[in-house]
Order: structure tokens, then sequence, then C-alpha cells
């Protein structure tokens, strides 16, 4: 069953196309890493399926629901985590906001939340606007993955974060995110979600690009250290004792994905790598579904 | 009702949410609402021998409602429509009509009820408590000779406009809202002055004389129907217009701004 589901979705700020002819569908129990140029339309994306804007053109529906119509069994179902936190900074302690918020959404799990504030070392009762951007950050992860939505969506979440708390992060999503949650997570860093995200979304602002698991990525795709660059190499880098070089996987056995080399392949590459994830030109191909 | 339409337990939490969430700004001002009357008996015992006149305490009590009426969609709902600040609000799961119901009431009742008990309470405690200093209870002043149905309906549609100017305007709410008001009341004042002197150059006021004396508030809400005077039932049009079209315009404007505003 399909969570989210768009069918050539457009989007434009005033006259500037932002997104155009966006497909995609989300599963639940999957963790999607969406990534992209700084200004490709990530949070745009991320802001039309949580119902804050309203696509241009195409459609967007959400649990079968148009989420700009915001009803309560819509949002209920869905937390949007921004990545600028003004909306969080405020006279009052990460446990307030917990206490006035967390009784609108149905699953919120009070104790889930004040074990992830424990394990980030969050001071739960000291006022928000006086936390550093990385503690505050951690407490409006804490209340999110608390809220057990069916869709967590997040928007840069490791921004902010110090190195320690980048792993804690990579490491209380997989442990404290719901077995049936589809949680997408945009980010332009994406080493910081290495070994997280399963499956990949990458985007531009003409088409989603990829929208594969890591395995399907590394059947198709093979990521290797060369001492020279071989002709066929969609994409290299030098790295110390060679060259990591992506190429196409004819037979070169399995590979583990280097999501910072598979995002510069694609940016390199973006027709080829629409040939290649066949599932996802299909998608793009679709007709489109009208708005509800 | 649709349960995503309208439930008055989701709506009752919201006013709650609202009143947990404001709970320092709100013990503070009924700290300065309660504070007043005893500033005020204290001034006049050392400068006169007595406390304030009860007309004096009567209309602060009068105006401490009116203004804080007036202004409580920016005392409690001025982030709503922050591009960012806002969010909290609009993606908690209650429906749109909730959330606006919810707002309304906490406008109209919570912080003019806030004057009413610091300021009214503690005057009437310092009546009770200091006879001799001052007299007359200023609760009592105010809704025996302020509170009317015609006080009500100018409230409400000053409210109503705040409230809409609020969710209408992103930035600089206060000081647009008071411009905005300045250039309606301006206009509105044009048209009425260019539409009068209109009618007296097509010779309508000829035949009616000088003393002629219409006062609305004479008759009720709907009394107009009986009038045969096209000026009286004029009169009432408008103000039927001012008292309850456009307050149910601005709500109506409220709630569209709210369900369809973009973050």
């Amino acid at each position: 069953m399909n969570m989210v589901k768009m069918q050539l979705l457009s989007f434009r700020y005033g006259k500037k196309d932002v997104l155009n002819d966006i497909s995609m569908r989300l599963e639940p129990g999957k963790i999607y890493g969406l990534l992209g140029e700084n200004g490709v339309g990530k949070t745009t994306l991320l802001k039309v399926i949580a119902g804050l804007q309203k696509p241009w053109n195409g459609s967007c529906s959400v649990f079968g629901e148009n989420p700009f119509n915001r009803t309560p069994s819509f949002l209920s179902r869905i937390y949007y985590l921004p990545e600028e936190l003004e909306y969080i900074q405020n006279d009052y302690s990460i446990r307030f906001f917990a206490k006035i918020n967390g009784p609108f959404y149905p699953n919120f799990d009070n104790e889930k939340f004040e074990a992830i504030l424990k394990e980030f070392a969050v001071e739960g009762d000291k006022k928000l606007n006086s936390l550093s951007h990385g503690q505050t950050k951690k407490g409006a992860i804490a209340f999110a993955l608390a809220t057990n939505v069916d869709l967590l969506l997040m928007d840069e979440p490791s921004n902010g974060l110090d190195i320690p708390s980048k792993t804690l992060f990579r490491r209380i999503i997989v442990e404290y995110v719901s077995d049936n949650t589809c949680t997408l997570i945009s980010t332009h860093q994406v080493r910081d979600l290495e070994n997280l995200i399963d499956p990949i979304i990458i985007l531009d602002n003409k088409a989603v690009l990829m929208n594969a698991s890591l395995e399907e990525i590394s059947e198709k795709l093979y990521f290797g250290l060369h001492s020279t660059i071989p002709t066929q190499a969609l994409y290299s880098e030098p790295v110390p004792g060679g060259y990591l070089c992506v190429m196409e996987n004819d037979d070169l056995g399995e590979s583990k994905v280097n999501l910072e080399a598979l995002f510069n392949a694609t940016m390199q590459h973006k027709k080829r790598m629409q040939e290649l994830f066949v599932a996802n030109a299909a998608e793009t191909s679709a007709p489109s579904l009208r708005p509800e | 009702m649709n349960n995503n339409t309208f439930q008055f337990k989701r709506t009752g939490k919201l006013i709650g949410r609202t009143f947990q969430q404001n709970a320092t700004t709100m013990r503070n001002t009924a700290l300065v609402l309660a504070a007043i009357p005893i500033f005020f008996l204290l001034l006049g015992t050392l400068t006169s021998g007595e406390g304030a006149s009860l007309g004096v305490r009567g209309e602060i009590l009068t105006i401490l409602v009116g203004v804080f009426f007036v202004i409580s969609p920016f005392f409690f709902y001025k982030l709503y429509n922050h591009p960012k600040k806002g969010l909290p609000e609009v993606m908690l799961p209650a429906s749109v009509l909730e959330k606006f119901v919810a707002m309304q009431v906490t406008c109209i009742i919570v912080l003019p009820l806030m004057a009413i008990l610091f300021f009214g309470g503690v005057d009437a405690l310092l009546t009770a408590l200091f006879p001799n200093l001052q007299s007359g209870y200023a609760i009592a002043y105010f809704f025996n000779d302020k509170v009317t149905e015609e006080a009500f309906l100018i409230m409400f549609l000053t409210l109503q406009a705040v409230f809409f100017c609020n969710l209408l305007f992103v930035r600089g709410k206060v000081f647009k809202t008071i411009a905005s008001f300045v250039v309606v009341n301006m206009l509105l004042s044009i048209v009425l002055v260019s539409l009068i002197m209109f009618m007296e150059s097509l010779g309508f006021f000829d035949e009616i004389s000088d003393d002629v004396h219409i006062n609305l508030n004479e008759y009720d809400l709907f009394g107009f129907f009986g009038e045969e005077n096209p000026l009286v039932v004029s009169g009432f049009l408008f103000k039927l217009f001012m008292t309850v079209v456009l307050p149910i315009i601005f709500m109506i404007g409220s709630y569209r701004l709210m369900k369809t505003k973009r973050y």
C-alpha cells in the first residue's frame, strides 16, 4: 500500500519553477533518503506532502487524502520536522512543548519521548530559547519520534548536530522509528545518513532521478576502488590508494553503495540513471491522478 | 457532525492548550490588572485623602475591557500565520473550524473576563475593605452603565476586524491593522459625505426639516421595517451592514485565510 502518491506534481514560487512533473510513491516501514542539490525543492516537496503548500499542477495524495485539506485524521498521522527551529524556540521547555502538543497525537508515547531525551542528554526542563541549536534540534527530534505517526517528514535533521550526535541520531532513528512508519529524511549531507536510509530518492527540479533500494542500486551499479580510472566509469574521484569509481554493474559483483559517489554520479548522468532505474522512469510517465 | 469537521472535545483541548501556552503572560497580566486599583487607591489617598471616584474607576475598567477585547487576537494568536513560527499551530491535529472556534471563544471571553475579574474584583474588595476611602463598585458601574447591545456590537465588529487583520498581515501586524482602520474610516467618511452631497444636489433634502433628528439607537436592530422615511431606512440598512453583515464577512474571511494559508 502506498502512503504517498505523487503524479506529475509541479510547483512554482511566483514565476520560478521549483518542481516539474514529479512522480513518486512512498511505502510504509521504510526510511527514505531524499537527496538533492541546494535549492532543488526538497523542502518544498516535504511541505507539499505535509499540506503546508499546494501543488501548482498534478496531484499529491497522502493516506488517500489531499494533504492541503489538513483534516484532523490526516494531521494526527503525520509529523513534519522543519530544518529551522524558530517554531520551537520559545520561552518554555521541550517537556512543556510535549505536554501541550502530545495529547493531540493519538499514539504519542511519553515514555519513548523521555527515553530519547535521556539518550540525547537533552535538558528537558530548560527553556528552549536558552538551549544550543543542537540541543533544541535533539529535543525536536525526540518529540517527532514520540508522536509515533505513520508518516514522519524530517528536513535536514542532522544539520546542527555534532559528530557524536549524528552517530547517535542514526542509531535512535533505527531504534525508535515504528515498524510501520514511513520516514522521509531530506538532506544534502549524504554522509550523515549513510547506513540509515534505504531506499534512496534523488531529486532535481525536473524529475525524480532515482527512487530505488540500496539492493537495487548495488545490483545495477558497482562502487569500487581502482588504481586507474576505467573507461566505463560513470563517475570517479581520487581517494587514498587510487580512485573510487562508479560503474554500471555488468557482472562486477556486489559492492557497498557509497551515497556521496552515487549522488555525484547521478548528477553527472541524470538521463542514464533514470534509464537504469526503470521502475522510476515508468512511474514518471504514468498518467496523472486528479486532485481530491 | 463529521469527526474531521468539528468535535467539542478537540476544541476544548485547543482552548486548554492556549491557556497552558500563555500561562505566564496571563499570570503577569492578572497581577498588573490587580495592582491598578491598589495603585489608584494609594495615589488618591496620598494626594487627596480618598481614592479615585467611582466614575474614574468605572471608566478605567470599561477602557480595559474594551482594549483587551480588541487586542486579544494579537495577544494569543500573533504567530498563527507566521511562515515558520506558526507551524505548531497549523500542523496541530484539529480541524480549521475547531481552531477558528477555539480562537474566537478565547478572544471574546478570556482577556475581557480577566480585566473584569482582576481589576473589578480587586476594586470591589478594596471598596468593601476601605469604605471610607472609596465608594461604589466599578464592576457595577460597568455592567449598569456601559454594557449595552450597541456597545457590544461595535466591539464585536472591531474584534472581528482585528482578528481578520491578524491573519491577513504576517509582519508589522499592529501597525498595519491601525493603518488599515484609519484608511477604511477615511474612505467610508469620504463615500458617505459624497453620497450626502450628491443626494443634496438632487434636492433630496429640500423638503426635510432642518430640525430632523434621527436616533438609530432608539430602535431595535430590525426596527427600520416599520419606517417609511428613506433616510431612516438607509441609516438602518447601514447600521445592519456594520453590525451584522460586516462581522460575518470578517469571520468568513478569517476562516478562509486559515483554511488556505500556505507556509
